[in-house]
C-alpha cells in the first residue's frame, strides 16, 4: 500500500509539471501584453515596461526563470493588482472557495445520497418520482439562477440572511445552498440509480429470502455497494463545484478566487493565470487521488487492480 | 511633450467592465439640494458598494480609477481637485513663479503623516525621484514629462545618457517647508491641476525603505497625510477609511467613516442598496428605469469626461481614405438613440472630441461654448447621400467593414446598435463585429487590423489638449493613420503659445479642422446614474482626476 501511494504521489508530481509547463507555453501563445495602459505607451515607453517585468527574455529563459521561482515559493506579482504577491492572493482568496466549495458538497452530499436512498427503495412511487423530478431541475438549472432567487426570496423579501458578504455563519447559508442544490440533485440520481440496480442482484435476493429486514438489507447490504460510483463522482464534483463557483461568488459578493481565474486570462496577468491554474490543478489531483484512496477503503478488490496486493 | 500620457480608454475600459463610478462634469457638485430634514445624524458614516477592489496602494503603480480614488482620499499632494477647480492642499497658497516662468517654489502647510512625523518638503522630493527610478518600476510617470518637469523626458527615455537618473529631476527642496519645481519650458495651465494626481504625491524615504518589498500592500504598510486614513481593507470584500483629524483641512471633513464593499454584481449591489445596507450604488441601464419607478428621488446622473469614438482606420483600408464615406459613417449613426436607449445612464451624443464640462478657458467660458453643438454630419438621409457619392467615387457597390471592439457585457449592446445602424442606413454595408478581450483589441489596434474600432478617452491632465495632440500625425494614439499637415501646425502652435487666450482660439480652431475630415465617428460622452439616498449630501465627482470627493459629504438626520 506504501508503494502503491508512493508511486501515485510520483504520477502527481508529473501531472502537476506537465500542467504547469503547458499552461506556461500556451498563456504565451496569448496575443497582447498584461499591461492595461499599453494603448498611452509609446512603443519605447512599453519596452522599457517588458524590460522592468522581464518579458523581453527569449520563453525559454523565462520558463526556467519561472520554475525556479516557482521551486522556492515565488510565483510572482500580479499585473491587475499593482505587482502585489500572487501567493499573498491565493492564500487569501483560495481558502474562501474551498469553505464554499466543500460546504455546499457536505450539505449535497449527505441529503443526494439519503434523497437517493428513498428514491431506490420506493422505486416508481410517489417519493422516487418527486424526488427525480427536482432532480431533473436541480441538474437543468444553474447554480446562479437559484442564487439569484434565494437571495430575493430570502435576504430582500424575506429578510432572513445577509443580501451578500462572507463574514458569519449566516452569510454562508444561501450561496452554500445555491451551490448545494445542483450537486443534490446530481448525487440523488446516481445514487437511486444505483440502489435500483444493487436492490436486484442475486445478493440481495438472497439476503432477502434468508429472512433479513429490508433495513438490514439496506444499511448492511444495499448501500455500501451502491456508494462506489457516487465516490467516483464526488471527486471531480468536487473540484467543480470549488472551481465553478465563479458566478455565484460574484452574486453573493464572496472574495473568493473564481473570478480570478477567468480576469487573469482575459488581461494576460501571466503571474496569475500560472498561480490559479497551479491551484485548480493540485487541488484536482489531490482529489483524484483521495477519490482512489477511498475506493480501496470502499471496495478491497480495487486495491487489487491497482496492481499491489496489499 | 513628446511622451503622450493619457488615461484614456484603459481607464475608461477599466471603468466600463467595472462600471466604476467615472467623474462628474456640468455643475460638478451632484448632490442634491441641502437638506430639509435639518442637522447632521449622529452616525458620520457612509457606506458604498463598488464593482473594483483596489488594484494597487502604491502611488508609483497607480494607472487605475479605483487606485487614483484612493490616493485622493488618503493622501495630500500640492494641489487637490475639488469640483471642476483645483484648490490648493499641502501648498500654502499659490507658489513663487520666476520671470521665466519655469521656476515654482512653492511653501509647504504643517501637516504631519500618519505616523505623527511632519510631512517635508523632501518628502516631495523622493516621491517624484522614486515615480522616474527604473528600479521602482513606474507604471505612469511619463505624466512628468507631459507637464514639462525639468530632464523628466530625458530620464524616462532609456537611450538618453541620463537615462534613470532621477536626480537630476527639476525638483529640490530648499528647506524642509520649502520646495522648488523647475520645468524645461513655462509651466503649461494644467501645471497646477496635474499635481493633484497620486504620481505627484509625497511618499517618505525611511518608511519605503524600511518596508522594502511590503511598502503598501496593505493598510499598515503605508504612511498617509489626506482627509481620511484607509483603517482596513480585506482584498476581494471591501475597504474602509475613518477620517484623519491630523489633516489640515480636517474642519471641513464632516464624514467619519467611509466603508466600501466591494460588490461585482449590480443586481446585488442594488438589492444591498434596497435593503438599506449600502447608501450609494452606481447603476447600469437596466436598473435605471426599475429603480426611476421605485425611487425617484434617489436617482442622480452626471456626466464624465470619457469621450467615446469609432476609430476610422484610413491607413490600411484604401476605401476609408474617402471623406465622403467616412461623413456617411458619421451620419449614418443615430446617437441619440444610442444614449437614451442604449446606455440610458445619462451619456449624452457628441459629435465633438473635447467634452462639455471639463475646463474652462480664459473668458472663463467652457471650451464647448464656442460651438455647442459639435459637428453633426448630418442625418440618415444625408448619410445616403455621402455614401451614394462615395460608392461613386470609389467604383464600389458594397463594402465590408470589420468592428474591433473589447469585449465586456456593457460594449455588447453597443456594437450591435451602431453595426445595425451603419447596415440600416447606408445599404450595402456590411458589419462583422469582433469582440476581443482587452490585450488582444489593443493588438490589432496597434496593427491597424480592424477597420472600425469602438474607443474611448479620458483626460490625463485638465486641459483641452489632452484630447487633441493625439491626433497629430504618427501619434501611437491616433489609430486612424489621418493625417492634416493644417491640424498639426495648429496643434504646434497652441502648444508653443505662452498666451492662454490666443492658444485657447487655437485648439478650439484644431478641432474644428480636425472635424471637417471626419478622421473618427465620435459617439458619445459618458454618463453615470446612480442612485443616493436622500441623507446623503454634497459629495461631488470632480471632471478631472478622482471619481468621488467625500471631502465634505455628510450625512442628516434620517
Amino acid at each position: 500500500m506504501v508503494r502503491y501511494i508512493l508511486k501515485r504521489v510520483g504520477y502527481m508530481l508529473v501531472t502537476f509539471y506537465v500542467v504547469i509547463t503547458l499552461t506556461f507555453l500556451s498563456m504565451k501563445l496569448l496575443p497582447g501584453t498584461p499591461f492595461k495602459t499599453a494603448n498611452r505607451l509609446t512603443p519605447q515607453q512599453l519596452n522599457q515596461l517588458r524590460h522592468y517585468y522581464g518579458l523581453d527574455q527569449p520563453i525559454p529563459v523565462q520558463y526556467v526563470h519561472y520554475l525556479w521561482n516557482f521551486i522556492h515559493g515565488d510565483l510572482g506579482g500580479s499585473f491587475q493588482y499593482g505587482m502585489q504577491p500572487v501567493t499573498q492572493f491565493l492564500l487569501q482568496r483560495f481558502p474562501v472557495s474551498l469553505e464554499l466549495g466543500v460546504e455546499a458538497m457536505i450539505a449535497g452530499t449527505i441529503l443526494g445520497i439519503l434523497l437517493g436512498i428513498v428514491a431506490g427503495i420506493y422505486r416508481a412511487r410517489f417519493l422516487d418520482w418527486g424526488t427525480m423530478t427536482f432532480s431533473v431541475i436541480g441538474i437543468s438549472i444553474p447554480s446562479f439562477i437559484f442564487a439569484g432567487i434565494l437571495q430575493y426570496a430570502f435576504a430582500v423579501n424575506v429578510q432572513l440572511f445577509p443580501v451578500a458578504g462572507w463574514s458569519g455563519p449566516m452569510s454562508h447559508v444561501l450561496p452554500a445552498t445555491s451551490l448545494a442544490i445542483g450537486v443534490l440533485a446530481l448525487v440523488a440520481r446516481f445514487m437511486r440509480t444505483e440502489m435500483v440496480e444493487v436492490l436486484n442482484q442475486d445478493y440481495i435476493v438472497t439476503a432477502q429470502a434468508k429472512g433479513l429486514t429490508t433495513s438490514a438489507v439496506v444499511f448492511r447490504h444495499a448501500i455500501r455497494n451502491a456508494l462506489i460510483p457516487i465516490i467516483t463522482v464526488i471527486g471531480p464534483l468536487t473540484a467543480a463545484v470549488v472551481t465553478g463557483s465563479l458566478v455565484v461568488e460574484n452574486i453573493f459578493a464572496i472574495p473568493g478566487i473564481g473570478s480570478q481565474f477567468v480576469d487573469s486570462i482575459v488581461t494576460n496577468d501571466y503571474p496569475m493565470i500560472m498561480g490559479t491554474t497551479e491551484v485548480y490543478a493540485g487541488m484536482f489531483i489531490i482529489t483524484i487521488f483521495i477519490v482512489d484512496i477511498l475506493y480501496g477503503v470502499i471496495d478491497p478488490r480495487i486495491r487489487v487492480s491497482g496492481g499491489q496486493t496489499s | 511633450m513628446r511622451n503622450k500620457a493619457k488615461w484614456s480608454l484603459v481607464l475608461s475600459f477599466i471603468l466600463a467592465l467595472s462600471l466604476v463610478l467615472t467623474a462628474c462634469g456640468g455643475s460638478g457638485s451632484s448632490s442634491s439640494s441641502k437638506s430639509n430634514s435639518g442637522g447632521l445624524a449622529k452616525d458620520q458614516t457612509l457606506k458604498i458598494a463598488d464593482v473594483a477592489d483596489i488594484p494597487t496602494l502604491d502611488p508609483t503603480q497607480m494607472t487605475d480609477a479605483t487606485s487614483i480614488n484612493v490616493a485622493n482620499m488618503t493622501m495630500a499632494g500640492l494641489t487637490r481637485m475639488h469640483d471642476n477647480k483645483f484648490s490648493w492642499d499641502l501648498a500654502a497658497g499659490a507658489p513663487k513663479v520666476s520671470a521665466d516662468k519655469k521656476t515654482y517654489t512653492f511653501k509647504l502647510r504643517d501637516q504631519k503623516w500618519s505616523d505623527g512625523k511632519p510631512v517635508t518638503a523632501q518628502d516631495f522630493v523622493y516621491g517624484w525621484q522614486r515615480q522616474n527610478d527604473p528600479a521602482a518600476k513606474p507604471a505612469y510617470n511619463f505624466l512628468f514629462a507631459s507637464v514639462g518637469i525639468k530632464n523628466a523626458a530625458k530620464i524616462e527615455n532609456p537611450k538618453d545618457p541620463m537615462y534613470g537618473k532621477y536626480k537630476n529631476l527639476g525638483i529640490k527642496a530648499l528647506d524642509s517647508k520649502t520646495l522648488q519645481v523647475t520645468l524645461d519650458q513655462p509651466a503649461p495651465p494644467f501645471f497646477y491641476s496635474i499635481l493633484s494626481v497620486p504620481q505627484f504625491m509625497p511618499q517618505r524615504e525611511d518608511f519605503v525603505k524600511a518596508q522594502g518589498k511590503k511598502y503598501a500592500t496593505g493598510p499598515s504598510n503605508l504612511l498617509y497625510n489626506g482627509p481620511f486614513v484607509l483603517s482596513s481593507w480585506k482584498q476581494g470584500t471591501g475597504y474602509t477609511y475613518k477620517k484623519n483629524k491630523d489633516y489640515w483641512d480636517a474642519s471641513k471633513t464632516k464624514l467619519q467613516t467611509v466603508e466600501f464593499k466591494v460588490v461585482k454584481e449590480i443586481s446585488t449591489a442594488v438589492n444591498l442598496y434596497k435593503t438599506g445596507q449600502v447608501d450609494l450604488v452606481t447603476l447600469s441601464a437596466d436598473y435605471v428605469n426599475a429603480l426611476k419607478k421605485s425611487n425617484p428621488q434617489e436617482i442622480k446622473h452626471s456626466i464624465s469626461s470619457g469621450m467615446f469614438f469609432l476609430y476610422i482606420n484610413q491607413k490600411t483600408n484604401k476605401n476609408l481614405k474617402n471623406l465622403n464615406l467616412r461623413k456617411a459613417i458619421n451620419a449614418a449613426i443615430d446617437r441619440q438613440g444610442l444614449a437614451k436607449t442604449i446606455l440610458n445612464d445619462g451619456s449624452v451624443p457628441s459629435t465633438y472630441v473635447v467634452p462639455k464640462g471639463f475646463v474652462t478657458g480664459p473668458d472663463g467660458k467652457d471650451f464647448r461654448a464656442a460651438v455647442p453643438g459639435g459637428y453633426p454630419a448630418g442625418n440618415a438621409a444625408a448619410a445616403k447621400k455621402y455614401w451614394a457619392q462615395a460608392k461613386k467615387e470609389l467604383g464600389i457597390s458594397k463594402l465590408n467593414l470589420n468592428f474591433i471592439s473589447s469585449d465586456s457585457s456593457t460594449t455588447k449592446q453597443l456594437d450591435s446598435y451602431v453595426a445595425n445602424q451603419l447596415e440600416k442606413n447606408l445599404p450595402g454595408v456590411q458589419v462583422s463585429i469582433n469582440a476581443q478581450p482587452w490585450a488582444n483589441y489593443l493588438k490589432l489596434n496597434n496593427e491597424f487590423k480592424f477597420d472600425i474600432a469602438f474607443s474611448g478617452w479620458l483626460p490625463d491632465y485638465q486641459d483641452p489638449m489632452t484630447y487633441l495632440d493625439m491626433w497629430t500625425t504618427n501619434q501611437p494614439q491616433n489609430s486612424t493613420g489621418w493625417s492634416n499637415k493644417t491640424f498639426d501646425k495648429e496643434i504646434a502652435a497652441a502648444k508653443a503659445d505662452s498666451n492662454a487666450s490666443t492658444r485657447w482660439a487655437m485648439m478650439q480652431k484644431a478641432e474644428k479642422t480636425m472635424m471637417a475630415d471626419y478622421p473618427i465617428a465620435p459617439l458619445y460622452q459618458e454618463g453615470i446614474t446612480w442612485a443616493q439616498k436622500s441623507y446623503v449630501k454634497d459629495f461631488s465627482r470632480p471632471s478631472y482626476g478622482p471619481v468621488f470627493d467625500f471631502a465634505q459629504a455628510y450625512i442628516t438626520k434620517h
